[in-house]
């Protein structure tokens, strides 16, 4: 054995597994992506690493991605300024959550459970970052324009996220351009990207989930599959349909992956059941999470369904003003009538994605057809059991689902280069026109009538035309407006008044009064205790509104049935407010208190 | 270039010594049984002393001899004092400063392994070898495979034919088993396997701490290969490892000088306990070191299927016989030195312990050296800061400290957590303000399922489905990790250099002949 007396064996190669950029080749990289997003670079030899031509390409995306974001940013969020600073055309599930969102940070009792349970509670937080903004510009909190502005935000990531998808079918420019553009027109897109509602940051993250659950369906990379599932979880925080979506997309996954594995069929069974799970996990996590924290808070794990304003009971209340389910075949007609209205192509959409499926043996579709079609059924077989009203925009998920579906139908294999490319090209924009543009008609028509689209028409009609049923609506913000003046005119204490948040109006009581803290709502603490003995805690005033109809959820109402017309021996009535789009409130001074405080 | 911390170890004496060690001298095996390397008395005693104190010596604050400094006891001291103080003086306040900042820092580092992890998941950060270009390589180095074994007789026979299979030439191959020299019965298993000729055993002389690292160092003297290799004697590696490192050696830059190969078990399915064991070596191994290999920070050694550079092992004083996870010490050592680690896509499989008090012996001597790795290294944190940079120092501070840390602390915030809901909230929110508690809940909770979560995709990732379900109950294996932590702690305040041994072949295994095939990673 002899002592190994060689050199190191030490090659000057260069390092080629460095696949990171170092922090000095940045700017390098930069310029060279911004040249070749103009079309000028050539990728030379040695000219670039691919490491470098993925940072480029990200850059690119981005531009991209930005620039179809910021025009339609700035389209939904004026029109959302023109409803509400112009039109006081309000939304007033929009006005809620971002109510409950100043609840937690500026009511008298300020805690992270004020946020209240009855509905998903992502709509609420994702406005919150906007709130301390008030002070700049009071209007984002006094005409609950924060909604507006978080809608538009969303409803413009999701039209980023549509061109996303198509070009990751690889659908050709002129039409995925085309498909955007028409999908970004439809007029519930935009209307739902303008009013604040949630249904935006929930396709936002259904569009999420199903561009990376088309991803995973293409080339099976778990991270896909990952960030798939979180996103699902975010679209459950956004709201509860997100259940179906979840169970169908969990099907398709363990569907997808017990097919293409080999072996055994308990193996695969195996395999199916960890990649079902890992894109199921997160969804579930978040239910198991809120409905835990809804029940050691509340006491009851889904509020949607028990509480006296969830859906059942607010459907039993005001089932006159909205289509309900009255049994037989004209609910289907019904529920058909608004899909078809709102996807009249549809069917064309699906069968160009069938075909193109059967022909290539791509099962994308999937992914959309899932995850939208989830909601639809959802939408569906609730409304036909009656456990939810029909309205138009429950049914709002079918647009982005026949828009990707027409862009699988319109999806390139990889490396694929045809001859005659601008024929080609031509005849898909065409066909993608076609397809694309109809639903804008019919569910321009839908949106107008009242029958069909009964909140839609109540919001937009009186815009249109002056003096329809909708009308009186365009007064309730100087209404509520006027309560808040009036009380805050008689300078009264903390929690001086009391009343039911939960009743249309009062959360634009509270959004614009200037001393918010001066009532006792419902997501405080002491809610009930105070409204069990009011005078004991020191309120002066309740705030109620008339019986029959929402108001009959009204806590107020429900604990003295008699406040409204006499005070129920306990208060004397102060003011009556004359009410225009408002419910007709009256406001009651507790007996034994002083009146004006001190 | 780096070096210059530690003494230069290439001293005039050594190159004597070892010289004298490596003459030819009478041959002394017979055919029946092993050769064993002879060493005389004083050469015997030379190496005996550096390999107890060689790192003492050249750089003492770099050694584990004393786990504190004398500065680091005040330090101690004053902060546990001050603290004590401030709970019985302001228990309300102080309280919900520890648990704000821990929860900050627990967020921290839940939002760091996922980035870590996601990096991992979508680049193979591993150095992957190819088996032709293996196969085809010309001019191989001498490789020393240095093999510890103390009072193991029964695994002897199985790591002849383990280490044998190693595709390697043997005339480049100098495989030493090391072992104590009171360990009679280890050393008739070894003359009853009849072991081939390039195998040899190096009998360690009595004296100061009986530790592994003790051991690989005095082998380590003897060591005349380029590389030096290390593996336990129940270990089996993939047997084109060697060849494998040698090539990703040569395909590398020349400051990486350690590869560490990838550990598994062979015995995860035998039952709960192992397949946890299993499940949490993939996402490390898998995972989280690559990714650290990767970002240049210093990677914190798994112990066996090391192959090292011996110049540069012994240039920053090879093992600290007086850590008890001296191969943590030696990863961090590595890139203080200006060295660097990479993970090898080959795979070694080890023995699971199956049995609890047996876990809990090895992982409370890991949770005790991963402190005590930290409390050296700690020692002149600003010079930590200025060799590993801002980078390896957090990294440092996340894997090293982090890891016992996380476990002393789990029990606490699942004690909290548990508290919170059974009395729904009123007594904790007495305690703490809602804007402390509630963040420090909703972290805690995200937090443990994120980590479970991922483990779960790590183990889809590795396609190993059959380990999804001890994956999903991580949680009780946590709160098996936190008794260790507690008793690792214990022992360090107590007994810092007890090496407690773990008690091999306690899965009796059918499959033993079976070769290892080389694992897709």
């Amino acid at each position: 054995m002899s002592v190994d007396t060689r050199p190191l064996a030490v090659l000057p190669q260069p390092d080629a597994r460095r696949r990171f950029v170092r922090a000095g080749d940045h700017r390098q990289l930069l310029e060279a992506a911004l040249r070749s997003s103009r079309g000028v670079l050539r990728w030379g030899r040695g000219a670039a690493t691919s490491g470098a031509r993925n940072f480029a390409r990200g850059i690119g995306r981005r531009r991209v991605g930005l620039s179809i974001f910021l025009p339609a940013f700035v389209a939904y969020v004026t029109i959302g300024a023109l409803l509400s600073f112009r039109y006081h055309s309000f939304a007033g599930d929009a006005q809620s959550r971002l109510a409950n969102a100043f609840y937690v940070l500026y009511s008298r009792d300020p805690h992270l459970a004020a946020i209240g349970f009855v509905w998903n509670p992502l709509p609420s937080i994702s406005v919150m970052p906007l709130l301390p903004l008030k002070a700049i510009f009071p209007g984002l909190v006094t005409y609950a324009f924060g909604s507006n502005v978080m809608s538009s935000v969303f409803m413009a990531g999701s039209v980023v996220l549509v061109h996303s998808f198509l070009r990751d079918l690889r659908v050709r420019v002129g039409a995925r351009v085309a498909i955007t553009t028409l999908f970004a027109l439809q007029p519930m897109i935009i209307l739902y990207g303008a009013n604040g509602m949630s249904e935006a940051i929930f396709l936002f993250f259904l569009l999420l989930t199903t561009r990376r659950l088309a991803s995973w369906i293409d080339a099976r990379r778990t991270w896909d599959l990952v960030l798939g599932g979180v996103a699902l979880a975010f679209a459950y925080l956004a709201r509860v349909e997100a259940v179906v979506p979840a169970m169908l997309a969990f099907s398709v996954v363990a569907a997808v992956t017990g097919l293409s594995t080999a072996g055994a069929w308990r193996e695969r069974a195996r395999v199916a059941a960890l990649n079902g799970f890992l894109f199921a996990a997160p969804a579930a996590f978040a239910f198991v999470i809120w409905a835990t924290i809804s029940w050691i808070i509340v006491g009851h794990p889904l509020e949607q369904f028990s509480s006296q304003y969830g859906n059942a009971s607010q459907l039993q209340a005001e089932g006159e003003r909205f289509v309900t389910n009255r049994g037989g075949i004209g609910s289907l007609r019904f529920i058909t009538l608004q899909l078809s209205a709102l996807a009249a192509t549809l069917p064309i959409a699906f069968a160009a994605a069938a075909w193109v499926s059967v022909r290539r043996r791509d099962l994308r579709w999937l992914a959309p057809a899932s995850v939208f079609g989830g909601v639809v059924l959802f939408t569906v077989v609730t409304f036909l059991r009656g456990q939810t009203a029909g309205h138009l925009r429950y049914c709002i998920a079918v647009i982005p689902l026949w828009v990707l579906l027409l862009g699988c139908g319109l999806a390139r294999p990889a490396g694929h280069m045809g001859g005659r490319r601008w024929l080609r090209s031509l005849a898909a924009i065409c066909f993608a026109v076609v397809v694309a543009a109809v639903p804008i008609g019919t569910s321009a028509l839908a949106m107008s009538d009242k029958r069909v689209g009964p909140e839609e028409h109540s919001h937009l009609g009186y815009i249109l035309k002056p003096g329809s049923a909708g009308y009186e609506l365009r007064f309730a913000h100087d209404s509520a407006q006027g309560i808040a003046s009036y009380l805050d005119g008689i300078r009264l204490p903390r929690g001086a008044v009391l009343m039911d948040n939960f009743t249309p109006c009062t959360p634009l009581v509270v959004l614009g009064s200037r001393h918010p803290k001066q009532f006792v709502i419902t997501n405080d603490r002491d809610f009930q205790r105070v409204l069990a003995d009011p005078i004991a805690f020191h309120a002066k005033y309740v705030l109620v509104p008339p019986r029959g109809g929402l108001g009959d959820l009204n806590e107020i109402n429900r604990q003295y049935p008699t406040m409204y017309e006499s005070g129920a021996g306990i208060a004397k009535l102060a003011h009556e407010f004359s009410g225009k789009g408002c419910p007709a409130f009256r406001l009651y001074q507790l007996s034994g208190s002083t009146g004006r405080g001190g | 270039m780096p070096g210059t911390w530690v003494r230069s170890t290439a001293s005039r004496t050594y190159a004597r010594l070892l010289e004298r060690a490596l003459e030819p001298r009478p041959e002394r095996r017979t055919s029946r049984t092993a050769r064993v390397v002879a060493v005389d008395e004083a050469t015997s005693r030379a190496f005996l002393r550096r390999s107890i104190d060689g790192l003492y010596d050249a750089a003492p604050d770099l050694s584990c001899k004393e786990t504190t400094t004398p500065g680091q006891r005040r330090l101690g001291l004053g902060l546990g004092t001050t603290l004590v103080m401030l709970l019985i003086l302001e228990t309300r306040i102080t309280l919900m400063a520890i648990v704000a900042v821990l929860t900050y820092l627990y967020a921290i580092v839940v939002i760091y392994r996922v980035r870590l992890f996601r990096r991992s998941m979508l680049s193979n950060s591993l150095l992957d070898i190819s088996d032709e270009e293996a196969l085809a390589l010309e001019d191989l180095p001498i490789i020393t495979v240095l093999i510890p074994a103390y009072k193991e007789p029964e695994v002897i026979a199985r790591l002849m034919l383990d280490i044998g299979a190693l595709d390697y030439p043997t005339s480049r191959l100098d495989v030493k088993l090391l072992i104590e020299q009171d360990d009679a019965e280890t050393l008739a298993a070894i003359h009853a396997a009849r072991p081939p000729r390039h195998f040899s055993v190096v009998l360690i002389p009595d004296g100061g701490p009986r530790t592994k690292p003790k051991a690989l160092n005095y082998g380590l003297c003897l060591a005349a290969g380029e590389l030096v290799a290390v593996y336990d004697a129940e270990d089996r590696p993939e047997p084109l490892q060697l060849r494998r490192a040698v090539a990703a050696f040569r395909r590398s830059t020349p400051d990486v000088v350690c590869l560490q190969g990838r550990l598994a078990y062979y015995n995860s399915g035998h039952n709960l306990i192992t397949k946890w064991f299993e499940a949490e070596y993939l996402a490390w191994f898998r995972f989280f070191l690559p990714g650290l290999a990767e970002r240049h920070v210093p990677v914190p050694l798994g112990g066996t299927s090391n192959v090292m550079r011996r110049k540069e092992l012994q240039e920053v004083g090879g093992w600290d016989p007086y850590n008890v996870t001296e191969d943590a010490d030696l990863g961090i050592r590595f890139h203080r030195a200006g060295y660097r680690t990479g993970v090898l896509a080959s795979t070694t499989l080890e023995e699971a312990n199956s049995d609890f008090v047996n876990w809990a012996k090895q992982r409370s001597r890991w949770q005790k050296g991963y402190l005590q790795t930290w409390l050296v290294h700690m020692r002149d944190p600003r010079r930590l800061w200025r060799e590993l940079g801002p980078s390896g120092f957090f990294n440092f501070n996340f894997f090293v400290g982090g890891t016992p840390l996380l476990a002393l602390m789990n029990p606490v915030f699942w004690a909290l957590t548990i508290l919170w809901f059974v009395t729904e909230s009123s007594l904790i929110g007495n305690l703490f303000p809602p804007l402390i508690y509630f963040p420090a809940l909703a972290c805690w909770v995200i937090g443990n399922a994120v980590v479970v979560y991922l483990g779960v995709v790590s183990v889809e990732l590795d396609g190993q489905p059959e380990l999804a379900v001890a994956a999903l109950l991580a949680p009780l294996y946590w709160v098996m990790m936190s008794v260790a932590a507690y008793k690792a702690a214990w022992q360090l305040v107590r007994n810092p250099s007890l090496w407690e041994k773990t008690a091999h072949g306690l899965t009796a295994n059918p499959a033993a002949a079976a070769p290892v095939q080389r694992m897709a990673s």
